[in-house]
């Protein structure tokens, strides 16, 4: 099962510091498979590959426009996050799932899922969206009759640790654009950028933000194959993580009462 | 007991992983899950847990390096070969300071040679050719000083494989004469007896049986096929749009088919004994050919279909079919199949067929032609047509030669004046 909290518009830093909680309680096996969906104030993440000449704008530019800089642990180079942008976080234990084929769910097989989860959102909303062998993400071709080169309409970059996936994506629905030229986003540098309010053919339909949020999590469960539950809020979701009843006493107590250690330990 | 440690597989089709970072040098004391290394990919970075815990004793893969899955690049040793002064013997606790200062460096993989090769004696140059060897294999050689070309591999093709560097150090060269391979650049035919793959002898027995069971009997039919490509090259961006498939020749070559087996029903019937079953559906079997063997999807009820639907189940059995992800009834139970005998760049083909059905359509290759047209007064001109040889394959015993004719021509007629919509 995957459950999953819509959040609304978070600060970078503090859905950085949620993910690192969930991640952990995900080790610990306190909470099941978890989506964050959500928005960022306008900010720039430099990922593990990044190289600092793909921002584009300089720091006093960055500063005017309120843009702030982080960098992160997750794969990939630059990328630009801002309102009319959905990003998701699936905190996924990748051990707990299995591909199609009964193997081990290994970390580029849970990439190329998100991109169908996305792929399908497209879908849902009349747009065709696609891959790019060797391209991570989730591409639009020229529309129909136009030549042009292929735009990115969502960008993926994650980081495991232990089997627990962090970060995830960043789908634009009416993303300002024109942001995207502070940087070389994930250094590509000769295909532009989509959103999925340019693509479709009658924008005024195209839901709020939120409703697209549930589409995707309802697009998850279908591409992962789970049932998918929405969690009413944060608050909601740590009460239920709440610690239950240890099995036995800590180590550190049993060390000071001068106990012997145990062969085997829960 | 040491604990080898693994690349691990980062997705289904990925077979090889770079390390971009140890988290842990050799001699330090890791903790079982405690994340050991990491693997960057495109656009996914992954810390690699430790299988165990213990003392790292020894890297063999450094950074930078690729190697493929399941090759050893660390391994940690048993707490028991730790020579850090004991805490707790049996738990291994991660000690901070006291074990790096006394614990000795292992000898990482990059130690010098132990075995000297014998450089006084020039030993011969195998062969010439680049690129035989791994990655792995090529550090190894460096590490020891070893020239590959003095190598022999046992590999396909002259590979060396890390067995045989190994061997080489530990052997010192060859002393049995080095075969001059001959030259790579012309691989000789192998005279050897490789068995049947199960899916092979399948087919080769259900071929057999086919034959035998029926008398085949061929008509062979030129369709002039200008229409449907005008007609698909109109169409196809707005077809793709709505139906977000491609289109291609096999829904129209599908739609005429069904219509052509409405009004010749013998040609979607099986012998049940001493009568003649004609089947209440149109259960349209569409062969794929596949690496590993044919398989033949079929589309149930394929009557039933509009033009669109039709495109895209034929489109998705035909991706399931080669994704391996076919339900085993999806591919059984058909009573009329098509086959692309085309795709190869023939004329057409003739096609065994698939019982107990007993009719078998082959769609042939589709070429740009001279054809003789003649217009409503009678005059002939010649003109470039686009032309496709189809082939109906039949079971004579059932169905004779005029029906096949009737059969093909409302097929053709079917295609060359097709008036049907298809978005």
């Amino acid at each position: 099962m995957i459950e999953y909290l819509y959040l609304g518009r978070v600060p970078y830093d503090e859905a950085l510091a949620l993910q690192n909680e969930l991640v952990e309680l995900r080790r610990a096996g306190r909470i099941g498979n978890t989506l964050l969906l959500l928005e960022h104030p306008p900010v720039l993440t430099l990922g593990r590959n990044a190289d600092r000449s793909n921002v584009l704008a300089s720091d006093a530019t960055l500063a005017n426009r309120g843009v702030t800089l982080h960098h992160i642990n997750r794969g990939g180079d630059v990328t630009y996050h801002g309102p009319g942008q959905l990003i998701g976080y699936p905190i996924f234990d990748l051990r707990s799932m299995k591909a199609a084929s009964g193997n081990r769910l290994g970390p580029v097989d849970f990439v190329r899922l998100m991109e169908e989860a996305l792929i399908r959102v497209c879908g849902t909303y009349g747009v065709h969206a696609g891959r790019i062998p060797g391209l991570t993400g989730v591409w639009c071709g020229p529309s129909a009759g136009e030549s042009g080169p292929d735009r990115k309409i969502a960008a993926i970059g994650i980081h495991v640790s232990r089997g627990i996936t962090s970060h995830g994506f960043a789908f634009n629905l009416t993303t300002n654009l024109s942001d995207f030229l502070l940087i070389n986003p994930c250094g590509i540098t000769d295909k532009p950028v989509a959103s999925l309010n340019l693509e479709v053919s009658d924008p005024a339909c195209l839901p709020a933000l939120e409703a697209v949020a549930h589409e995707a999590a309802r697009q998850f469960g279908m591409v992962f194959a789970e049932p998918i539950l929405a969690v009413e809020s944060l608050h909601a979701f740590r009460a239920r993580a709440a610690e239950d009843t240890p099995l036995q006493p800590p180590r550190q107590v049993e060390q000071l009462a001068g106990l012997p250690d145990p062969p085997v330990r829960a | 007991m040491p604990t080898d440690v693994v690349m691990p597989q980062m997705g289904e089709s990925i077979f090889e992983g770079t390390i971009t970072k140890w988290l842990k040098k050799p001699g330090d004391a890791v903790e079982k899950d405690e994340p050991l290394f990491e693997i960057s990919t495109d656009k996914v970075d992954a810390e690699i847990p430790a299988p165990a815990s213990g003392i790292l004793t020894e890297i063999k893969s450094p950074e930078g390096e690729t190697v493929t899955i399941n090759t050893v690049v660390a391994v940690i040793g048993g707490s028991d070969e730790a020579t850090a002064p004991a805490s707790s013997a049996s738990t291994a606790e991660p000690a901070p300071a006291a074990p790096k200062s006394e614990t000795p460096k292992q000898a990482a993989a990059s130690a010098p040679a132990e075995v000297p090769v014998p450089q006084d004696q020039p030993a011969p140059i195998v062969s010439d050719e680049p690129l035989r060897s791994s990655p792995l294999v090529r550090r190894i050689a460096r590490e020891h000083n070893i020239d590959l070309r003095h190598i022999r591999g046992t590999g396909s093709a002259g590979r060396i494989s890390k067995d045989d560097i190994l061997r080489y150090i530990a052997e010192g060269p060859a002393t049995s004469t080095p075969a001059p391979k001959a030259p790579a650049s012309v691989t000789p035919l192998k005279d050897e007896l490789v068995p049947m793959s199960r899916m092979r002898s399948i087919i080769a027995e259900r071929m057999l049986e086919s034959r035998r069971t029926s008398p085949h009997a061929y008509s062979i039919y030129k369709i002039d096929m200008t229409r449907i490509v005008r007609l698909r090259e109109r169409n196809r961006a707005a077809f793709e749009q709505r139906h977000g498939i491609k289109l291609t020749f096999m829904p129209f070559i599908a739609a005429a088919a069904i219509d052509a087996v409405r009004q010749f029903p013998i040609v979607n019937a099986s012998i049940e004994g001493s009568g003649i079953r004609y089947h209440g559906n149109i259960h349209l079997g569409i062969a794929v050919a596949l690496e590993w063997g044919l398989i033949v999807p079929v589309v149930r009820q394929a009557e039933t279909l509009s033009f669109p639907a039709l495109a895209r189940t034929i489109a998705d059995l035909a991706e399931r079919a080669r994704t391996k992800k076919l339900k085993p009834e999806e591919a059984s139970g058909s009573t009329f199949t098509l086959t692309n005998s085309g795709v190869f760049g023939g004329e057409y083909g003739t096609p065994i067929l698939n019982q107990p059905e007993a009719a078998i359509l082959a769609i042939g290759g589709l070429k740009k032609e001279p054809i003789v047209l003649t217009d409503s007064e009678g005059n002939d001109t010649i003109a470039i047509r686009s032309m496709q040889t189809h082939c109906l394959g039949f079971d004579h015993r059932i169905i004779d030669g005029a029906d096949a004719g009737k059969f093909m021509t409302v097929f053709k007629d079917a295609l060359e004046s097709w008036t049907r919509e298809i978005v």
